[in-house]
């Protein structure tokens, strides 16, 4: 198959601090690689046939007002097709907000409880006003050995790079691996070092900036992932800005 | 007591502006607010009439500018943050450089912009006599709250005022969720021939002239005689003349600015032939223009890919200039059109290679101060006095 059909989850509600960039992201890398892409927004109203045949899954953070409008159809509408879907090693991109969601509840600062798609294992606890949200710049690399040599094989590049902003905490409750191991910023709940969660075809992180902008090699990483082939596979193009881009915010990070 | 701390910092800003320690804009005041949280209050009882109060994300500066013009002209004496210094130490500094050392003075009115989080920490303390609110939207949001934490604070502060003008744009939704008693509301209606262009100025020109015509009834005309002179205020429309290159300043703070600017932009340029419009994007990411650059993407991808119909070339600067580069690659705009340039001081030989072109110059704030400098502390530019 030749072909990536992205569904965009609540395009209008979760879309903070840029995450709409990691669709633009996927989809020129795409026209530039000769992929044909396909997008359809995922909202409260649109139909399962639209999206049921999708290939590669975004979904980002929003404020938690916006959170709390789609949360009720997220959970009755859509939770069993993200779950078939994950079980099916379907490929996602699940920032920040989209990322605790997956989890088994996110416990709010009065200690009430909501209940996530119970994807995963995990939950977060937000820290309210009694903790400083974790915000700045982060850089760290890749745990997962065989994506982490991939990448570094193909592009030289192993790291990744973004721009945290969040209030919550996530535990995990079973041994998941982490997207990343960080040099620089909290990452999932600021005692570990660990970032994100990597599990079959589903990468979650809490990175903004967006991700894929400063992070191409993980566009490829996905997009080839989609095509069940290897990003070596992938057209040869020009990635001398984005490899500049990469290099020089990942040092001016580390400053 | 008050007394005291007046006349002791009024020395201290005294000394910092002899010695070259800054402008004295913020640390007397910040000073001042440590001897007595509620100084603020007292300063505001010096003035005859009241203080106006002007917030929203974006406009601010602009629209107190232009208000603070108006009163001008009616020969009634105002006092003023010039520095834009929005804080409140900033607006008790402006007090301190005013009242005289010993006695209350004669001030008519304080005229202030007002950092939107901010608002809530001047109305603890004070009663103005209008408040205008201009707009909201996302604005750094790693350094301010979500918006509806800042609609909240806002509308809390509002029910412990009375006898205050409330001036909202009538076309926000957000800010029509703010409840009143007696709200006047503006928006584009009243049309002006201004040297401030743009729809977001229509609005910033149309709620200084409700507020206007709040203070100085039945004279309208005069009003929008003094409006319509008023001339673009630092790096806000600002334009300088350079080589023979005419190099138009618009601030770019965050997406919806930058939508606003780049829509002028496609009208402006669109009169010039293609190969004469070049456009430079500071993105600068300090504390003071926001650390987190993501809001590029959030800019409307269909703007930027309109203007570079109309442009040779789009030059980018800044500590972040990768970024903006890489976004307009992602954007559609081929790589041949974008210039990278990756300090300042370059950016000055850059521009000694151009004659007689327009340059649009999109900076975030702190790249606009420096590029500002180059052009006036260089003594290179001849600046179109605003």
């Amino acid at each position: 198959m030749n072909k990536i059909k992205m569904a965009w989850f609540y395009p209008h509600e979760l879309n903070l601090y840029g995450d709409r960039g990691n669709v633009e992201v996927i989809k020129k890398r795409c026209e530039w690689f000769g992929v044909d892409f396909e997008l359809v927004e995922v909202t409260k109203l649109t139909n399962k046939n639209k999206y049921i045949d999708c290939n590669l899954v975004f979904m980002g953070g929003g404020p938690d007002s916006e959170q709390s409008l789609v949360y009720e159809d997220l959970i009755q509408n859509k939770k069993k097709f993200l779950t078939d879907y994950y079980n099916n090693s379907g490929v996602g991109l699940f920032i920040c907000g989209a990322y605790q969601l997956l989890g088994k509840y996110y416990q709010l600062s009065d200690e009430t409880k909501i209940d996530g798609l119970e994807i995963f294992d995990f939950y977060t606890k937000s820290m309210g006003v009694k903790d400083k949200r974790f915000v700045g710049n982060v850089v760290g690399n890749i745990v997962n050995p065989e994506i982490s040599n991939l990448l570094e094989k193909n592009y030289k590049i192993s790291s990744v790079i973004g721009f945290e902003n969040h209030g919550g905490r996530t535990y995990f409750s079973k041994d998941y691996e982490p997207f990343l191991k960080l040099d620089i910023g909290n990452g999932n709940n600021g005692e570990t070092k660990n970032e994100g969660l990597v599990s079959k075809g589903f990468i979650c992180s809490y990175l903004h900036g967006p991700i894929l902008h400063l992070n191409f090699h993980i566009a490829d990483f996905l997009i080839a992932s989609v095509l069940s082939i290897s990003v070596a596979d992938l057209k040869q193009i020009d990635n001398k800005l984005e490899i500049l881009l990469h290099k020089t915010n990942k040092n001016l990070f580390k400053r | 007591m008050n007394r005291l701390i007046h006349i002791f910092l009024k020395i201290l800003q005294l000394i910092i502006k002899k010695f070259n320690y800054g402008n004295g804009s913020t640390i007397p005041g910040h000073i001042a607010i440590k001897l007595n949280k509620n100084i603020l209050k007292w300063y505001t009882n010096k003035l005859n009439n009241g203080v106006i109060l002007i917030t929203g994300t974006n406009g601010k500066t602009t629209t107190s500018h232009l208000i603070k013009n108006g009163i001008d002209s009616f020969e009634k004496k105002v006092i003023f943050s010039s520095t834009g210094a929005n804080l409140e130490n900033g607006i008790v500094s402006s007090f301190i450089d005013s009242i005289p050392y010993f006695s209350k003075g004669n001030n008519d009115y304080g005229v202030f912009e007002v950092d939107e989080l901010n608002l809530k920490i001047l109305l603890n303390n004070i009663s103005p006599l209008s408040i205008v609110f201009l707009n909201l939207s996302r604005d750094q949001l790693d350094r301010y709250a979500e918006l509806e934490v800042i609609l909240n604070s806002w509308q809390t502060s509002l029910e412990k005022l009375t006898n205050t003008n409330i001036f909202i744009y009538k076309e926000d939704l957000l800010l029509n969720k703010l409840v009143f008693d007696k709200i006047i509301y503006f928006s584009n209606e009243l049309k002006f021939t201004s040297f401030l262009k743009g729809s977001f100025n229509e609005i910033n020109i149309n709620a200084s002239y409700k507020v206007l015509e709040s203070l100085f009834p039945k004279n309208q005309d005069k009003i929008k005689k003094v409006l319509e002179s008023f001339k673009p205020v630092f790096g806000r429309g600002e334009k300088f003349i350079y080589n023979n290159n005419e190099i138009t300043f618009l601030l770019n703070k965050n997406p919806s600015s930058f939508n606003e600017n780049l829509k002028l932009v496609i009208d402006l340029s669109a009169t010039y032939p293609h190969n004469n419009n070049i456009v430079v994007v500071g993105l600068n990411n300090n504390i003071a223009d926001g650390k987190d650059i993501s809001w590029i993407y959030d800019v409307q991808e269909n703007l930027l890919t309109n203007l570079d119909r109309n442009i040779d070339s789009w030059v980018c600067l800044g500590n972040r200039y990768i970024d903006i580069a890489t976004r307009l690659k992602y954007a559609g705009i081929k790589e041949e059109k974008t210039v990278l340039i990756d300090s300042f001081l370059k950016f000055k030989s850059f521009m000694d290679g151009f004659e007689g072109k327009n340059i649009w110059v999109l900076p975030t704030y702190t790249s606009m101060l420096t590029m500002r400098s180059i052009f006036n502390e260089s003594n290179l530019g001849k600046s179109i006095k605003a």
